[in-house]
């Protein structure tokens, strides 16, 4: 699921969490400060009453849920964060695609571009969780949301990292993909292996992949992303069109790319 | 064109410049240099005050950290932390014998700081790692007529 959904459903309940914790560890230690047999009248004499009795462990468990929501803030980052990061990526899809004839009258989501994080494990029911991985965590609007694929780049042997996503992180280069067939259950096994070659995928990943639909996507991009110096991720631009999406003549011009990679640099440093 | 003293000079590459063949998966694959990786610009001044001339490197990002790296007895390098990325080379102007007018010279010196790029490059362990100091030396030969016109 990527930051956006993720931290827009859960940043209420963190923030309320956060101020609540405050409020009652300033509470119950301030109350220590009372003694029961001074407030005679009820409720506050019991209020004193417990807290005498139980500040030892309230203070405790508020300290670490505070850390807890504080920690939360500073690993997945704040709405407003991801909501100008899935900004930058629109206006870098519009650069790739608006100026191309061919694609006017393609739909919004036919063209995506997707940025992933480099993750050193993965909280999740699968194989090798405790391998390196790179998993969404943004996406341009208009395209499906849930369900996209997580890529392994294992620590130990590069050589095995999965999908353009994980070849780009893993060897630090552009990694670009075009003329893909589109793979159906029908596909034939050569169709497959070309698939299979260039989208940096195993043969036992599309027939997973074939399961929940087909493989429509027919170029990609991986582009490796950085925060001062620091490898962070990756960004691929997937196309249904066959064309080479960056080109070499594009990339030495870099116009597109150095925008981009200025903003999200200073976006990913929160 | 002349270069002015500290002007940045737009680098230009080739296409087969940014193009490397890889192993990936057991396949070869075309691949691009990473955009990171490709200085965007280049300029060399001298510093009379330090006594030596430094060439600069300008990329898409310019936030990361650099450290000092000593590549032989008059060139040393300023190169990233984390990426080990070449922002500029500075060398001694006496020692390397970059004097006005002796241009046979300041030609013999900018091979020897072409090598000195090349042992760079040879040093790195991750073959990602020496396309940046492939595209630096790159970047150096083009405009070598250009940053050799201020020294």
């Amino acid at each position: 699921m990527i930051r956006l959904y993720w931290v827009t459903k859960t940043q209420a309940v963190v923030k309320t969490l956060g101020v609540a914790s405050s409020i009652a560890i300033f509470l119950a230690g301030g109350l220590l400060k009372f003694e029961p047999t001074v407030w005679v009248s009820r409720p506050f004499h019991d209020i004193v009453a417990f807290n005498q009795e139980w500040a030892w462990l309230m203070i405790p468990i508020f300290a670490t849920l505070g850390s807890g929501a504080a920690l939360y803030k500073a690993q997945f980052g704040t709405k407003s964060n991801w909501v100008n990061i899935t900004q930058v990526l629109e206006e870098y899809k519009k650069a790739l695609f608006d100026d191309r004839p061919e694609c006017k009258n393609d739909g919004a989501y036919h063209h995506r571009v997707t940025l992933y994080k480099y993750t050193s494990f993965r909280v999740a029911l699968c194989k090798y969780p405790l391998t390196g991985w790179v998993v969404p965590v943004a996406r341009t609007k208009h395209s499906s949301l849930s369900r996209i694929p997580r890529y392994r780049v294992p620590k130990k042997d590069r050589d095995k990292a999965e999908g353009v996503a994980g070849a780009a992180y893993a060897n630090n280069t552009m990694v670009p993909a075009y003329d893909l067939p589109i793979i159906t259950k029908s596909s034939s096994d050569a169709e497959r292996a070309k698939y299979s070659k260039f989208g940096q995928v195993s043969l036992d990943w599309i027939e997973k992949r074939l399961k929940k639909k087909k493989c429509d996507i027919r170029a990609l991009t991986g582009i490796p992303v950085e925060v001062k110096g620091e490898p962070w991720g990756v960004v691929v631009v997937d196309s249904r069109r066959p064309e080479q999406i960056i080109t070499a003549e594009e990339l030495k011009d870099n116009g597109h790319y150095s925008s981009l990679a200025n903003m999200l640099s200073k976006l990913l440093e929160n | 064109m002349k270069a002015e003293e500290g002007q940045w000079i737009p680098t230009e590459f080739s296409v087969q410049d940014l193009k490397r063949r890889i192993n990936i998966r057991g396949n070869k694959i075309e691949v691009f240099v990473s955009p990171y990786d490709i200085p965007k610009a280049i300029r060399g001044y001298r510093d009379p005050d330090a006594g030596r001339i430094v060439i600069e490197m300008k990329y898409i990002t310019e936030d990361e950290p650099t450290k000092t790296q000593k590549i032989s007895d008059w060139i040393s390098c300023a190169i990233g932390k984390a990426s080990s990325r070449i922002y500029s080379i500075s060398v001694v102007a006496k020692t390397a014998e970059f004097r006005a007018g002796d241009e046979i010279r300041r030609d013999a010196s900018m091979k020897e700081l072409v090598q000195c790029i090349d042992e760079m490059a040879n040093a790195a362990t991750r073959s990602a790692s020496k396309n940046n100091p492939e595209m630096v030396k790159q970047a150096i030969i083009s405009h070598s007529s250009e940053l050799l016109e201020f020294v």
